[in-house]
């Protein structure tokens, strides 16, 4: 799957072999994030779509779609989380949509960790033992949380407002720092809100498990086998409940304690 | 009557010391606590005093307090159809 040449400044079209297209408006510094994103997972089929065109009237609907896209079709297990790594390994926290997930990625990166992604945990177990391998989309943030994590919103790569009324920032990945590369799991990491300080609890890897399975993107196409990957990469892990205030006071405490 | 693992092609997974199968027939993960594994590994149950003997040496507990657990867990595992009753001799006492 290569990207094939821009046309004009604003728009770009992805070939896949010779039966995959991707279209996608934006500018250009967008485009060229999610065309190396598209690059990433160049692996045949399941991994390449059809034919995809992405004509959204907003380039925050069309990253989202491109995203949903792209995720619905990797080739490797995949899970709705926030990625990181740090010298001990990958730290992911599955959770919902909207419950600081972004959030506490950027605080992550910009405190030091690598950034794998803001959006999936992407399992590869074609080596054997599952590899955390990077997703590293554009990242997406409200202006309130940008402000919390200490992002400026004229570093975004766009900041446009969904079809929801919201606005929303993305941020290409090498405004969080580095990019990290394929590594085992060595923590999850289940959310949980306080008003007080950060706290960081061992938890039963059962729930950890859990929190795979029930936020999986892709377990449908595949059951046992994602069973299978989700449970090693778990077993290979420490599983924690972290509670986080603060995001910045969250991140110095999972680097303090995990790295 | 006899139980036994349901006649599917299950796929089961072991963290720690609890197990997660997979049942095709439910298209469902059922993640078994320890005590539920241990049940769980012990099928076909044929007696489920015996089941209670040997968890209760297990978890240190009172055998009467294992036949409780064993009890709640064969109702589990037949609620998540991954037990069926199988013809046989002897059936598991003890109510299953």
């Amino acid at each position: 799957m290569n990207p094939a040449e821009a046309v004009g400044d604003d728009r770009r079209w992805l070939q896949a072999q010779d039966h995959a297209l991707l279209e996608v408006h934006g500018p250009t510094t967008l485009v060229a994030e999610l065309a190396a994103l598209w690059s990433r997972f160049e692996a045949g089929p399941p991994a390449a779509p059809a034919a995809v065109r992405v004509r959204a009237a907003d380039r925050a609907t069309a990253a989202a779609e491109i995203n949903r896209t792209l995720v619905d079709h990797l080739p490797h297990p995949a899970v709705h989380a926030g990625v990181v790594a740090l010298s001990s390994g990958a730290v992911a926290f599955p959770v919902v949509s909207g419950a600081g997930k972004s959030t506490l990625t950027a605080a992550l990166c910009l405190a030091g960790a690598a950034y794998l992604s803001d959006e999936a945990l992407v399992l590869d177990d074609t080596g054997g033992s599952p590899l955390v391998v990077p997703y590293p989309k554009p990242l997406a943030l409200s202006p309130w949380s940008a402000a919390a994590v200490g992002l400026e919103p004229a570093d975004a790569l766009s900041g446009d407002l969904t079809p929801e009324g919201d606005r929303e920032l993305l941020y290409a990945p090498s405004a969080l720092g580095t990019t990290g590369e394929a590594v085992p799991l060595a923590h999850l990491l289940l959310l949980e809100r306080t008003d007080g300080p950060p706290r960081l609890e061992d938890v039963h890897r059962r729930e950890g498990l859990a929190a795979l399975l029930r936020l999986s993107f892709n377990h449908y196409r595949d059951p046992r086998r994602f069973l299978v990957v989700a449970a090693a990469a778990v077993q290979g892990a420490q599983v924690h409940r972290l509670l986080v205030g603060d995001p910045r006071d969250a991140a110095a405490l999972v680097l303090d304690r995990l790295g | 009557m006899p139980l036994d693992r349901v006649p599917a092609r299950l796929t089961e997974v072991t963290v720690d010391d609890e197990t997660a199968v997979y049942n095709p027939i439910t298209d469902t993960v059922v993640l078994l606590n320890a005590s539920a594994s241990e049940i769980w590994r012990r099928t076909p149950l044929t007696s489920l005093e015996h089941v209670a003997v040997e968890l209760a040496e297990h978890f240190g507990i009172e055998p009467r307090e294992a036949l409780a657990g064993v009890q709640a867990g064969v109702e589990l595992l037949l609620r998540e159809q991954l037990l069926v009753e199988v013809p046989g001799v002897d059936g598991p006492s003890a109510g299953a």
